[in-house]
Order: C-alpha cells, then structure tokens, then sequence
C-alpha cells in the first residue's frame, strides 16, 4: 500500500512545522517593533522602578506624566546594574528606549562616541533647561569635545558616617580627623568589640573608598591621570597606597573586610555593629532614625603631608541622568514633554523630600526627612573634594578595579602587591 | 529461502532472501525519517553550528564592545590572550577545579548510587533527598553558599562559637580559599544529581551478577569495583563527560555570582574569563579567543574520557 505520507508531503510538513515554530517568534518581534515605533508611545529605560532608592518617587511621577498626558503611553523598563549591557543589546536591535536613565560609568562612557545615544546640547539649550542644571553637573557630562551626554538629574555626596554614640561608648572624645586619630579610635572601638571602618572591601564601596584615600596625596589634576591612565607609581599615588596599608594594617577596617559586600557595609552600620561607614547619600537617607540621631557626618581623616587641607569627601554630579536614544529622537517632542516634567522645581523637589535623593538641579529644597543626607549637602567647604574616579577610568578597566579591590583589603598584602594589583587591572586598556 | 526479483532490466536473478519486507517498503521510511529531521537540521545549523562559527570569526576581530566599529585582528587576540598573565591563572584554576571536582564526584557519586541501587531502607526518599540539589536554581545555591561563607555567615559563626575563631576567614574573598569554595559548590549541588544517574543504570545491572560474585565470597567493595563498574564503565564515561563540560563550560555562573573571579584572578576560570570580557570588560574579540581554546579544551577532554571509559570486554 502507498505510504500517505509522500516525500513531497514530507516537505510540506517540514515546512509547515518550520514556519509555525518561527512564527509566533516573528509576530513576537513584529508586535514589540510595532509598540517601540508607535509614535505615541515614549519607552523609558530606567534604574528605577523596583528597589533603588528614589524608585517610589519615580513611580508616582511617571503615574502623574501620564495623567497628564492621556494620549501618550509611557513604558517603563527596569533594569538593575545591567541596564547598560541591556541597552546596548537592544541599540544593535535598533529597537532601543527612547529615553535611558542611567549614571555615567563604565560602558556609558562611550555611547556618545559611537552614536548610541545623542548629543543633548541643543535640546537643553533649544528647551531651556540649562539654567536649571547646576554649573558642576553640566562640566561633569560635557565631554571632550564638547558635547553633553545626557541631562544630568541625580548627585550624590559621600561623606564619612561617625556614630557618635559607639564613639563615645569607645571613649573617643572628637571625630577623628587624622590618620593616627583614626588608629587610635580603631584601637579603643576594638577594645569595646566594635568594628570602626565598615567597607565592602570586596565591591565598588570598598574600590571607591580606596580610590578616596589614595587620593589624600594627589590633586584634581594628578588624580585624574591617575585613574585614567593607571599608573600608580607616581609619589603621590604611592604615598596614597602606603597610607592606606598603613591604616588597613593598623585594624581600622573591620574584620575580614575583603569579604564583605555593600550591604553588609550597610548592616554593620545600621545595627550599630560598625562606628564608622564611607556612604553616599541615598545610603545615608536609608540609615535608621535611632542610628541616625547619634551619627555626624565629615570626611576621611588625612595624614601629614596631604596635598588637601580639610578631611576628604567624595562628590559628584553623574548620578543617573536622562540620555536620549536616536529612537528618541524621532519622538522628540515627547521627550522633550517628559524631561520638561522632570525638570519642574516641583518633581525635583519631590525626589529630594521624599526619597532624601541629591540633585544635580538647582533647588531649595532641603530634605528634612532625611537628616543625615541634608548634613551631608552642608558640609560644603568644610570638607575637601576628591574626584569619584568612575568618569575616567577606562571601561576594560572597571570592574579589574573592583576585583582588585579585595585584594588591597587583605591584611597583609604588601604596598608593592596593591599597587600592582591595581595597575594589572589596566592591563587589558 | 529464495526469491526471484526483478532487476532494472528486466531480467530475473536468483538472491538470498532479504530478512526484512520487500526493498521498497523498508526505503521509505528512511526518507521520510530523513525529511522529517530537516527543521530540526535546520534548526541546529543556524543555532548550533553557526554560533559555533561565529566563535572563531569573532576570535580574529578587534572587537571592543557591542556598539564600537569591527576591524580584522588575525592572529593578534590569540597573542594577547596567550601573554596575559590572567588567562594563565585561569587556566590553572579551571585545572585544579577539573583535577579536584570531577575525580571526587564521580568516585562519590558511583558509590552513592550503587548503595541507592543495592534498595536499601527508605532508598526511595535517599533519591528525592539526593535530587535536592538539582531542583534548586544556581542563585538560590549561590545565596545558600554566600550566607555560610560570607565573614559573618554561618561557617565563621559557627567556628567562633566552638572556640575556633582563629580559624575564620573572609572564604570568599581569600586567595587560599576562594577556588575551594567554588569546587566545593560544584561537587555539592552534582554529586547527587550524578549518583541519582548512577543509581538508574546499576538498577538495570543483573542482580545475579553481584550474587554470584558475593557466593564466590567478594565484599561490596570488590563487587562495587570489580564487578558492577566494569560492566556501567561506558556509562560511567558519559557521566563524566557531561561533568566535565558542565564544569568547564558552566563553571561562570557560580564565579560571577560568588567570587567575581576574584580576589585578583585567584578564582578566574575559563569560562568566567569569556563572559568577564565578552561583557564586563567589552573586549569581545579577547573573550571568544579563550571561547576557543575552551572549546578545544572540551573537545580533548572529552576524546581522553572517552579512550580512557572505552568498554574493554
């Protein structure tokens, strides 16, 4: 008898199998295309949206957006420490947000570079919002050549958290404002069996801390070669490091630092286990008011010979700002709707109330539900500015950085043997 | 029997009967079968094979990130990978892992499943217990492992509390320490999956084979060794093949949420090493050239596993 199913017949259904697994695939793609190209719809890829601080507020200013725009649809994407990575994937698909938010760090450095995001100049000219954006924040995103990459939203301050109450317990009478105050601190909150300086020796807490006592030694100018071309024997950088095994071996870190992450940094401090924390503001807003009530805020004791004259923070104005893709710029009038929004004194005023979060606007607003974050904004010239070196070190070299970061925290570790390591995590630039 | 049949030319020949239905019942089925395999085919040489290629284009180019423009580097990526001290500590690492992790799982696990195989009390629970850890997602098990290792987990804790805190450590952030701990959550979460394996194909082993070996007076050891390996041994060398490519390939996902490859390179693997630069590190060009000294790593392990479970009766 003839088999029913002839070799042609074979074909078609191969076929037909083949089409129908590719199918929903392809209207998959064709419905996503059609969402991100529908002209009223403006898709925004953003850090905020579920756990990072300000996210609540972001929400409920998106949900207001939309109120008052009804003919438009907003999307919200979220992602967390991989939105750039995300991004990018989604840039090669030509089907990229037409709005990022995101900090300048990392692999953001370059999309300007390769037209993955535009030059916002014109519009913050063209729309008026220059005049809003404070004079540090607009250098901080102006590249060489003159371009600024995204509107600038987000600052942040990273002052030195001292608990009071633990210090005194210790019998430390003044907040230590150099190196060998701090030793002797370290020693007495020991002797109470209080860790002093808590640090996520083993992520960018502890990188970025290491980079600001480095920098105790080296100036704006020295700094920023430093970290942009890592090389680490110059004296200064070399003294930076010797301090910083000096301290590290001397007990001022806590325990086992090397291992700790940054929310174990944050849990030491907050119940009280630590004195002592290097936290950037919306850190700080998250401090608990009993901890908060006996905490002070300053910068990071110096040693003799410094090339600054005042305890160090770390400051900066490229927090999360507002980057337009070339997909937004086909829709730019919305874009321009939205960052409009954003920008009102009101919305500002909002993320600094509600979420305690630093600005890199021009605004009066003061949080005062956040103490500590709003000591942190008047610390003003009573501290000494370090460069957060995430704008100039290179991509390739970030997260080497990061890694090599625990290695510096092991007590131990020779001078000689940090300084290496952290010039071999250039290695690949 | 014979039959006469027809040839092209109509003449007739005298043949051995076929030992199955007339030739061209038996041809059309394989056609079909043949046909039938294209989508599949298909599928695999677009998705399979070509990214298997993709590998060693992407290996000669100058790559430097998703977005950045391509150029030819040739040979280049090859020179660099082979004179950066990293990857040479990533070779040794993946090394020891694969030294250290599949001899003692393997070795474990055979024994875990022939004692699940000889039925034991309660051998049926033993089974779900030993799938346990098959059924919990790689960043439950990393969280499970961070909060024993981490400086103020479990392990370190429970130290401090029986007078040996001299002995703590940051384990996962030590250079002695922290390729042990990859290792050993390699050997935690596979060692119950493969005696399960195990345990299935010993099931299907002639229970007369260990009785007869037992009335001739051997133990369980020398029927474990003796007896039931030898007769599995092919089985056992997929068992390790499938260990040692989810090792070297799959050993990424336990460093990058644990370690990090760190402190410095100490826990870098291989594999780690593709995902850091394809995606961390934006060098994509450097990352699939290691993709391909991986790839010809897994290739001669898996011919050497393979020659050395080659059944030999």
């Amino acid at each position: 008898m003839r088999s029913p199913l002839t070799r042609r017949g074979f074909l078609a259904a191969g076929s037909g199998l083949a089409a129908a697994t590719a199918l929903p695939a392809l209207s998959g793609c064709s419905a996503l295309a059609a969402a991100d190209s529908d002209p009223d719809t403006l898709v925004v890829h953003s850090q905020l949206g579920t756990t990072a601080p300000g996210s609540p507020t972001y929400l409920a200013a998106l949900k207001r957006f939309r109120e008052e725009n009804p003919g438009l649809e907003v999307r919200n994407l979220v992602n967390g420490d991989d939105l750039a990575q995300v991004y990018e994937t989604s840039r090669l698909a030509r089907k990229e947000a037409d709005v990022v938010m995101v900090n300048l760090y990392d692999k953001t450095l370059a999309w300007t570079d390769v037209g993955a995001t535009v030059d916002v100049k014109e519009y913050l000219d063209g729309w008026g919002l220059r005049a809003r954006v404070r004079p540090e924040a607009l250098t901080a995103w102006t590249d060489g050549e003159g371009r600024v990459r995204a509107f600038p939203y987000f600052a942040t301050n990273w002052p030195v958290a001292y608990n009071r109450e633990l210090l005194d317990r210790a019998g430390v009478d003044t907040i230590p404002t150099t190196g060998d105050e701090l030793i002797a601190a370290a020693r007495r909150l020991r002797a109470k069996g209080i860790a002093p300086v808590t640090v996520g020796g083993n992520d960018w807490t502890g990188q970025k801390l290491l980079a600001q006592i480095i920098q105790t030694f080296l100036s704006e100018d020295e700094a920023r070669h430093v970290y942009t071309t890592g090389d680490f024997g110059g004296r200064g950088a070399k003294e930076g490091i010797d301090y910083f095994v000096a301290l590290r071996d001397a007990g001022v870190f806590a325990d086992k630092a090397q291992g700790l992450i940054s929310d174990s940094m944050t849990t030491q401090f907050n119940t009280r286990s630590a004195a002592i924390v290097s936290q950037m503001s919306s850190g700080l807003a998250k401090v608990p008011e009993e901890v908060a009530r006996h905490t002070e805020v300053g910068g990071w004791p110096l040693a003799p010979g410094a090339a600054h004259d005042k305890p160090t923070i770390l400051r900066t104005y490229t927090l999360i700002g507002f980057w337009i893709s070339p997909n937004g710029r086909k829709k730019i009038e919305h874009v321009e709707r939205f960052l409009r929004f954003m920008y009102r004194p009101e919305t500002v005023s909002r993320f600094i109330e509600e979420s305690g979060r630093d600005m890199a606007l021009r605004s009066d607003t003061v949080s005062t539900g956040f103490p500590l974050v709003a000591a942190a904004q008047r610390l003003g010239d009573d501290v000494s500015q370090v460069l957060l070196p995430d704008v100039y070190v290179p991509p390739a070299a970030s997260q080497p950085l990061i890694t090599a970061t625990s290695t510096s925290f092991t007590r131990g570790t020779s001078a000689a043997k940090v300084r290496a390591t952290l010039e071999a995590a250039y290695r690949s630039v | 029997m014979t039959t006469l049949t027809s040839t092209p030319g109509g003449t007739a020949s005298r043949r051995p009967a076929p030992p199955s239905p007339a030739p061209a019942a038996r041809t059309s089925p394989r056609q079909g079968g043949t046909i039938l395999a294209v989508p599949a085919l298909v599928w695999y040489l677009v998705f399979m094979v070509g990214p298997l290629l993709a590998i060693f284009v992407i290996a000669a180019l100058r790559w430097p990130g998703m977005l950045q423009p391509v150029s030819y580097a040739g040979p280049d990526n090859f020179r660099t990978v082979f004179g950066d001290p990293a990857f040479w500590d990533a070779v040794r690492n993946t090394a020891v892992q694969l030294a250290v992790a599949l001899p003692i799982m393997i070795v474990c696990a055979y024994m875990l499943g022939y004692y699940v195989a000889q039925r034991p009390p309660g051998h049926r629970v033993l089974r779900y217990l030993l799938f346990i850890p098959g059924l919990i997602s790689t960043p439950a098990k990393a969280m499970v492992f961070y909060a024993a290792l981490s400086p103020d987990g479990l392990v370190n804790g429970a130290l401090e509390s029986v007078g040996l805190g001299s002995l703590t450590d940051a384990w996962l952030a030590s250079p002695s320490t922290a390729l042990a701990c990859l290792i050993a959550l390699d050997v935690w979460s596979g060692i119950g999956f493969t005696a399960v394996l195990f345990a299935a194909r010993l099931g299907s082993v002639p229970a007369e084979l260990g009785e007869a070996a037992q009335l001739d007076g051997a133990g369980h050891w020398s029927t474990m060794w003796r007896v039931h390996f030898p007769v599995i041994r092919d089985y056992v060398g997929v068992v390790t093949m499938l260990q040692f490519l989810w090792t070297l390939f799959g050993s990424a996902q336990h460093v990058l949420l644990l370690t990090q490859g760190g402190p410095g390179t100490s826990s870098t693997t291989l594999s780690f090493l593709v995902y850091q630069k394809a995606f961390i590190a934006a060098d994509l060009g450097y990352s699939q050239s290691v993709g391909v000294v991986l790839f010809l790593a897994g290739l001669a392990g898996l011919l050497a596993i393979r020659r050395v479970f080659r059944q030999n009766y």
